[in-house]
Parts: structure tokens; C-alpha cells; sequence
């Protein structure tokens, strides 16, 4: 399998999402909604290399992200992460019964190991670049003057984003 | 010089009239302290005074419409800051000093047109002095407070840099012009000639002024090519980082997502290019922690984001890395 750029942005237009207003926790609930699946985000210690993982597991679809990292980069780590699932990247029907969070993350980077190719790491990356990149493109249509809203009706008629 | 201002104030001001953007006092608040500052500006200087005054019979006319305007101009941008929150600190003291400060100009003009026509330039560095004495007071107590006050919460760059002409302007620019004059004022009164060089400097001082107010009130189109130039050294700056980050990391450069020489004219594509780089730098980052380098505190990114005001705050810190 090659990288299919094509089919990144395919799966992105499938889940018809309105990027014009995205936070990530929406974007997560839509897309769980889309495949009638919950998904189980958990913020956990990763080994130095490492930043997320993912799995379907029966019920939920699990994703696990790097804590102690900042805000932006948790976002694209989970967005990737998505990329997977919805690519069909990820293991699935994994059961993991009553493991503990640590002992699923060691699992699954194991098995990471094993199943992830670059090719799929990219087709991952690009997911998440081409929902971002989405996101930018919104957020230069609406051009905000300012990010203080108290200020709007001074600046709004000085119409400085004209 | 002033025609050409004048041109561009009434060009946009018409602009906004036929766009329905003159319809509230908000409105009509930020647009007369552009006029009123302009107004200023064009009537500077005693050999203007004087002509226009001669229509009035030699009363000084033209010195109560340019200090009245000056109060007017304060006070305008004072209730804007009020109303916006930007500062509440001295309130009661500054609309105290508006409304002696209004007093006291109508006062000294009175005084000073009972002055002998040919006699009037001492008497009218007094008057001055006074006005800045006056002013200093607002722009000490809640002009400048307010500016920096909102440059430090704004996140749109474009904005954020106005503010910071603004600040500039109320806490240098002006405050340097008002010790002159009074600094003239002080010397009329000991009788050293030395005011005629400072008055001359102060000329040219001001047209630096109202080029920095032209440039506040221009659409953020016309200032884009200084906001794509100030994306482009901070995403070859980033990029920098980035590579060093992969050396001392022992990886290969990962192939960018966008190729931002593909996309020089398009603010969206270098924000995406720079994004993509900061994300880099974070993966790899981790694995160089040991390795003596100095990181901007990322702690300070704690609230959810997606490419918008964080993401500067975000770079900013990636640029703080020291390798």
C-alpha cells in the first residue's frame, strides 16, 4: 500500500464536519458519532519517542495522547490518531478486558511496532495537516480584526479588514 | 503632506458612511479621533495660527479649537478604554482633570488673546505649557495604562501592533512632544532664548506621529506585506530550530508538509507551513531534553487550541528554544 493522499481527504469530506467553528473535542464527539462508536481519550506518560497510540477495541474506539506536552501538540497527536481510526489504520477487535490503562499503552505500543508502516504514519500526519490546514483556511475567511470582543464595536467600523 | 492625509481620512470615512458603518457612537467615537488628531496636525505651527486667525479679527481662535480638540481627542479615547474595561484605575481623577482641564484651556486662551497680535509668542508657549501640563495627566493615568492594557490581552498580530504604535505613541511620542512645550513654556519664563531650536525639532517630531496614526487607521491589507514578511523570518527562524532539533536528535528531516515557497503570497499556507514545523519540533524535542537545551515555558499552553490565537503564543515560545 502506497500513500493515498486522495483517500485522506476523501475520509475527511466523508465525515462532513463543519470546520468553520472546530475545537477538538467537538471534531472527537462528531466523529464517534459518525461511526456510532465512542471514543475513549486518555492523556498518559508515553516513553521519549512515542506520542500517541490508538486501538477499536469491541465497543469504544481508545485513543491515548502524550500529557506533558503542550495543548496544540495534544491536539495534533489526537487528530493523527483519528486519522487512524477513520483509515482504517488502526488494530481492532483488541479486548482489553480489565488491563490498566499502562498495561493497554504497553500493548499497544508493541504492537505499533509491528503493524505501523511510514506509509501509514504519513497517510496519519496528513489527516490531521489537512484538518488543520482547514481550520486555517476558515479562520483567514472570517480574518478576525481582534481577539478582544469588547473592542469589536470600535474596530468594526474603522473597517480595518477591508 | 496633510492634503494627502486628509485625502486618505476622507476616502475611508466615506467608505464607511456608504457602508452603513457611521450609524453608532462607537463608530463615530474612533473616527473623530482620527479627524481630530489630523485636525491637529494641520493646523500646527504659529504661522498657520495666524492666518486663519486674521478672519477672526486676530482673536486666537485657532489656539482654542486646537487645544479644545486636544481635550476632546483624550477624552474620547479615555471613555473608549473606560467602556471596553481596558483600565479603571484614577477614573474620577482624570474626568476631574477633563473638566478643569477644559476650564483652565478656555481661561488661558481668554487671557492670551487680550495679548498684543505682534506680542503673542511668549504668551502662547505659557498657554501651550499649560495644555501639556494638563494633558499629561490622562495620558499618564489612563491612555497608556489602557493601550498596553489591551496590547497585552490582543492576539491578532495586525492588532496587536497598532496597539503597540498606539502605546508608543501615548507613552513616548507624546509625552516627549508635552515636556518640550513645557520645557519652551519653563524657558519663556526665565527669559533664555533657547525655545525657537526646540519648537523646529518638535515640527518634524510630529510628522513622525501622524505617519505612525495614518498607519493605525489603514485596513490590514495595506500593512500585509509587513505581516508576511514578520510569518516568513519567524517561520525561517523556526525552521532553523527544527533542524537542529533533528541533528542533535539523531533523525532525518522529515519532508514538510507544505512547501511554503509555494505559497509566499498566502498568509493561511505559511501559517500551515509554520504549524508544521512546530509540530516537528515538539515530537522530536522530548529527545534532546537531556541535552542542555533551553525551552520558553510551554506550560503557559494550557487552554484548548486549533491554528488560532494560541498558536502565536505557541511559536513565540518555540522561538525562546536556545540550542
Amino acid at each position: 500500500m502506497g500513500r493515498d493522499l486522495q483517500s485522506v481527504i476523501r475520509a475527511i469530506n466523508d465525515l462532513e464536519f463543519d470546520f468553520a467553528d472546530f475545537d477538538i473535542e467537538r471534531f472527537v464527539r462528531h466523529v464517534a458519532h459518525r461511526r456510532s462508536r465512542t471514543i475513549l481519550l486518555n492523556a498518559v506518560m508515553l516513553d521519549e519517542g512515542i506520542t500517541g497510540l490508538c486501538a477499536s477495541g469491541p465497543i469504544h474506539d481508545y485513543i491515548f495522547y502524550k500529557r506533558d506536552t503542550p495543548a496544540l501538540h495534544q491536539t495534533h497527536i489526537i487528530l493523527h490518531e483519528i486519522g487512524h481510526i477513520v483509515l482504517n489504520h488502526a488494530p481492532t477487535s483488541l479486548d482489553f478486558g480489565d488491563l490498566t490503562v499502562d498495561a493497554i499503552v504497553r500493548q499497544l505500543r508493541n504492537l505499533s511496532r509491528l503493524t505501523l508502516t511510514p506509509d501509514i504514519e504519513w497517510e496519519a500526519e496528513q489527516f490531521a495537516f489537512q484538518v488543520q490546514a482547514r481550520c486555517a483556511a476558515n479562520r483567514q475567511r472570517r480574518m478576525p480584526v481582534t481577539s478582544i470582543g469588547a473592542i469589536l464595536p470600535y474596530t468594526t467600523p474603522l473597517m480595518l479588514d477591508r | 503632506m496633510a492634503l494627502a492625509i486628509w485625502l486618505i481620512y476622507l476616502t475611508l470615512l466615506i467608505r464607511a458612511g456608504i457602508t452603513g458603518h457611521l450609524k453608532t457612537y462607537f463608530a463615530w467615537n474612533a473616527w473623530l479621533q482620527f479627524g481630530l488628531c489630523l485636525l491637529i496636525f494641520t493646523v500646527r505651527g504659529t504661522e498657520v495660527e495666524r492666518s486663519i486667525d486674521q478672519h477672526f479679527g486676530d482673536w486666537p481662535v485657532t489656539m482654542l479649537i486646537k487645544n479644545t480638540v486636544f481635550l476632546v481627542w483624550f477624552g474620547l479615547h479615555a471613555d473608549l478604554l473606560w467602556r471596553v474595561g481596558a483600565t479603571t484605575y484614577w477614573k474620577g481623577l482624570t474626568r476631574a482633570v477633563f473638566v478643569i482641564g477644559a476650564v483652565l484651556i478656555v481661561g488661558s486662551v481668554s487671557l492670551y488673546s487680550t495679548q498684543p497680535v505682534d506680542n503673542r509668542e511668549d504668551a502662547r508657549d505659557l498657554v501651550v505649557a499649560l495644555r501639556e501640563i494638563i494633558l499629561l495627566i490622562p495620558a499618564f493615568t489612563t491612555l497608556l495604562p489602557g493601550t498596553v492594557s489591551l496590547y497585552r490581552a490582543e492576539t491578532i498580530q495586525q492588532m496587536r501592533w497598532r496597539l503597540g504604535l498606539a502605546a508608543l505613541c501615548y507613552g513616548v511620542l507624546y509625552p516627549v512632544l508635552a515636556v518640550s512645550n513645557i520645557i519652551v513654556g519653563a524657558v519663556v519664563l526665565t527669559g533664555i532664548d533657547i525655545a525657537e531650536p526646540i519648537k523646529q525639532a518638535l515640527s518634524t517630531y510630529l510628522s513622525i506621529g501622524v505617519v505612525l496614526l495614518v498607519i493605525l487607521f489603514l485596513p490590514y491589507r495595506h500593512t500585509r506585506i509587513i505581516y508576511l514578511l514578520w510569518l516568513w523570518i519567524r517561520y525561517l527562524r523556526l525552521r532553523h530550530i527544527e533542524r537542529r532539533v533533528y541533528r542533535l536528535s539523531g533523525f532525518d528531516a522529515k519532508q514538510t508538509i507544505v512547501t511554503p515557497w509555494e505559497s509566499v503570497w498566502s498568509i493561511s499556507k505559511l501559517e500551515m507551513a509554520t504549524y508544521a514545523v512546530a509540530i516537528n519540533i515538539l515530537d522530536y524535542y522530548p529527545l534532546i531534553k537531556d541535552k542542555k537545551v533551553r525551552l520558553g515555558d510551554l506550560a503557559v499552553l494550557d487552554r484548548p487550541f486549533s491554528l488560532d490565537d494560541e498558536f502565536s503564543r505557541l511559536i513565540d515560545e518555540l522561538l525562546r528554544i536556545r540550542l
